[in-house]
This record gives C-alpha cells, sequence and structure tokens, in this order.
C-alpha cells in the first residue's frame, strides 16, 4: 500500500530526537538548549501521526495529540525565553553552566 | 519500489538530518536558528506524506513562524559573543555523545524491523474536519485545559519579562 | 486509494511554488552581482564615508517590549491554530462546540485584559 516503510519514519524521529538530545545535554547557551528541546518534541510529534496513519489501529487521534503537543511546545519556549531574560538581567550571562546559584 | 512518495521522503529526510547537524556544529546562534527552520519545514513535508495536512500547517505557522521569531527575539535580547572556557571538560562531552548513540541503537534494534499490518484509513479526506470533530466532542477538557495553560503562560511570561520597567520607574521617582 | 494519489499530486504544486521561491532571489542576487561594475577600495568599505569612525560595537540592547510583543504573537497564534479545526466542523458539532470556544476565548481575553492593565501594550 505505501512504499516507505513504517520503521523509515520511526528512524527519521530517533535520528532527530537523538541530535536535540545531544544538544540539549552539551550546549552552553540556554537558548540554543530551548531550540533542541523543541527539536526533541518535534521528532516525538513524527512518531505520534506515523502511528495515527500507519499504526494498528489507525485514527485521528494521533494528530489531535499532535496538536497539543505543538501548543506545549509553544507555551514551554515563551515561559523558557521569559526566565532566561529574568536571569540574564541578574547575572549577565546565557551560559548554562554558570548558573550554579542553588549549589551551595 | 523507487515512488515518487519515496523520493519525497528520502529528500525531507535528508534536509531535516542536515539541518539537526548544522545546528550541532555551527557556531553563530542566529546560523543555528536558520538551520533549525530548514528541519522544521522539512518536517512539515513530512507530515503532509503521512497524511496530517492540518498539522503540516500548523507545524509551518508555530514553529517556523512564531517559535523561530521568538528565540530570534530570545537571543537579541541577550548577549552572545563571550568566549570564555566551559567549565565542563571533553570527557564529559563524549561521554554523553556514547551514551546518546547506545540509546539511539538500542531503540534502532527496537523499531527496525517493525512491520504492522496496514488498515484502510481515510486520514487525508477532511483532515481538518476530521480533527475538528474529534477535538471539539472526545477532548474538551484537554482542549480547555489547554487554554487555562496558555493564559498561564502569557501571564507568566509577561510577569518575569516586564520586572524591571516598574524597578526602574521607582528608581527616577526617588 | 485513488484519492490519497490525489492528495499527494496536489503537493507537487506546492513543491513547485517552494522551487520558485528559492530560486527566484538566488537567480536575481547573482544576476545583479553579474551585470553591476565590481571596483572595491578602501574608502568604499568605510561605514561612513565622510563622517567620524565608528568605535564602538555595532549591537546594541533591544528593548524588553520587543519580546513581550512577541510573546503575545505567539499565544495568540496558538490560539487563532485551535479555531480553524472549529470553524471548518462548526457545521456538524453545534451549539456546544461554540460555547465551548467562547470559554476558551474568554480564557484568553482574560489573558489580553491582564496585559493591558499591566500597560504591556503601550510603547511609551
Amino acid at each position: 500500500m505505501s512504499s516507505v516503510p513504517i520503521s523509515a519514519f520511526l528512524a527519521l524521529a530517533l535520528i532527530l530526537f537523538c541530535i536535540g538530545l545531544y544538544g540539549a545535554l552539551t550546549k552552553r547557551n540556554t537558548v540554543i538548549v530551548l531550540i533542541s528541546i523543541e527539536l526533541m518534541l518535534n521528532a516525538v510529534n513524527i512518531n505520534l501521526v506515523t502511528f495515527s496513519k500507519y499504526g494498528v489501529a489507525p485514527a485521528i487521534t494521533g494528530q489531535v495529540f499532535a496538536l497539543f503537543v505543538i501548543t506545549v511546545a509553544a507555551a514551554e519556549a515563551a515561559v523558557g525565553l521569559a526566565i532566561l531574560i529574568a536571569l540574564y538581567r541578574n547575572r549577565k550571562t546565557v551560559n548554562i553552566d554558570e548558573m550554579d546559584q542553588l549549589q551551595g | 519500489m523507487l515512488t515518487g512518495e519515496f523520493i519525497a521522503f528520502m529528500a525531507l529526510a535528508l534536509v531535516a538530518i542536515i539541518g539537526g547537524v548544522l545546528l550541532i556544529n555551527l557556531t553563530k546562534v542566529i546560523h543555528m536558528v536558520v538551520a533549525l527552520v530548514f528541519t522544521f519545514v522539512s518536517i512539515a513535508g513530512i507530515f503532509v506524506i503521512l497524511s496530517a495536512e492540518f498539522i503540516a500547517a500548523v507545524q509551518i505557522l508555530i514553529y517556523s513562524g512564531a517559535i523561530t521569531i521568538i528565540m530570534l527575539f530570545g537571543i537579541m535580547l541577550t548577549r552572545h559573543d563571550d568566549t570564555s572556557e566551559p567549565i565542563t571538560g571533553k570527557w564529559r562531552k563524549l561521554f554523553l555523545l556514547l551514551g546518546v548513540l547506545g540509546f539511539g541503537v538500542a531503540v534502532y534494534i527496537g523499531i527496525y524491523n517493525l512491520d504492522i499490518p496496514q488498515a484502510a484509513n481515510t486520514l487525508h479526506v477532511d483532515n481538518t474536519e476530521q480533527i475538528g470533530i474529534s477535538l471539539y466532542s472526545h477532548f474538551i477538557i484537554p482542549f480547555e485545559l489547554t487554554s487555562v495553560l496558555l493564559l498561564v503562560a502569557l501571564i507568566g511570561a509577561i510577569v518575569l519579562a516586564k520586572k524591571d520597567e516598574d524597578d526602574e520607574k521607582e528608581a527616577e521617582k526617588e | 486509494m485513488e484519492l490519497l494519489n490525489l492528495y499527494q499530486n496536489n503537493y507537487l504544486i506546492v513543491f513547485v511554488f517552494l522551487c520558485l521561491g528559492v530560486i527566484l532571489p538566488l537567480v536575481a542576487l547573482y544576476l545583479g552581482k553579474l551585470l553591476r561594475p565590481y571596483k572595491p577600495y578602501d574608502a568604499k568599505y568605510t561605514t561612513y564615508e565622510s563622517g567620524i569612525e565608528p568605535f564602538h560595537d555595532s549591537r546594541v540592547q533591544f528593548n524588553v517590549r520587543y519580546y513581550i510583543f512577541a510573546l503575545m504573537f505567539v499565544i495568540f497564534d496558538v490560539e487563532t491554530v485551535f479555531l480553524y479545526p472549529w470553524a471548518v466542523a462548526y457545521e456538524k458539532l453545534g451549539i456546544f462546540a461554540l460555547i465551548e470556544m467562547l470559554i476558551f476565548v474568554l480564557m484568553l481575553v482574560i489573558g489580553l485584559v491582564y496585559a493591558w492593565k499591566k500597560k504591556v501594550l503601550k510603547w511609551t
């Protein structure tokens, strides 16, 4: 029926998720860490939409859930950047390894 | 079997992965965001292949429109020209790379010969209307919770970002 | 099955437009580069040809207000996304969906009123 196997979509989502995970764990710039998290959420969306079409029981639910994930991602990006701006105002840095005030 | 769908998938996947790799490897923050726009747009193409027309439009509208804009504003509001050395060492990076690769391989073993018998579906027929009916008859409570979440995000972000101006005004008064 | 093929073939037009959108500015810029004269010398590369030499970093700190406007754009953009499927499926959903959507819009109007009261929308 379809020429692209389901595992190809899942593999693409896996690769993007791994790139996002690596970026979120190693980058020092907080903006890039936030962007990497967005990339991971996007990879998850690919999985949701793939299973909504090629899963055991194809249904629209996967797409609706992807819509919710996108909404939460947008809200998360907005609040995350607001926190970054508030932090930058106090510490004059965007590097994530210098924000260690709670480290005692 | 080389069909148009397969060629389109390969091209879009290639662009998406190149965008992701550039995101990790470029040095300037603005360039990273531009690389990510390519990834977002090609993921929208993948959604079209998966007959999720509406999600593809939303992806372009929200991700490559709104989130990229807000990230650019965040970059312009802060300074990114410092050259200080990272506190954490090189070994940590290597260790993390190995860990992420291990995770990737472990999941890939699970999915590489996954084969689900395909059932017929009609997701591509009136996609937006299907989403609308499902969203407003089965998912009412999540939908209303979304509105609360957006309200909280809006107010919270305004409170966080606006703090200094009141302080400045008070400082001027004194 | 035929409908699916039709659906996918419709996107060929989108692809053609995408290609045109990428190629057009590239060709225009390249043609301009090909046609214009190219005679560089040092004086042309200064910022102000007959003014003072600039000595600071050209990047200025942007006002936080820009961020708050971008933020409100994002939030209301997401709201618009939820309005589309409601509008398309309205005929089949009826009055109950209208009430749902009114609650949804009311929530975001509260946010807008809050922003208004906080004088976020004013520029001065």
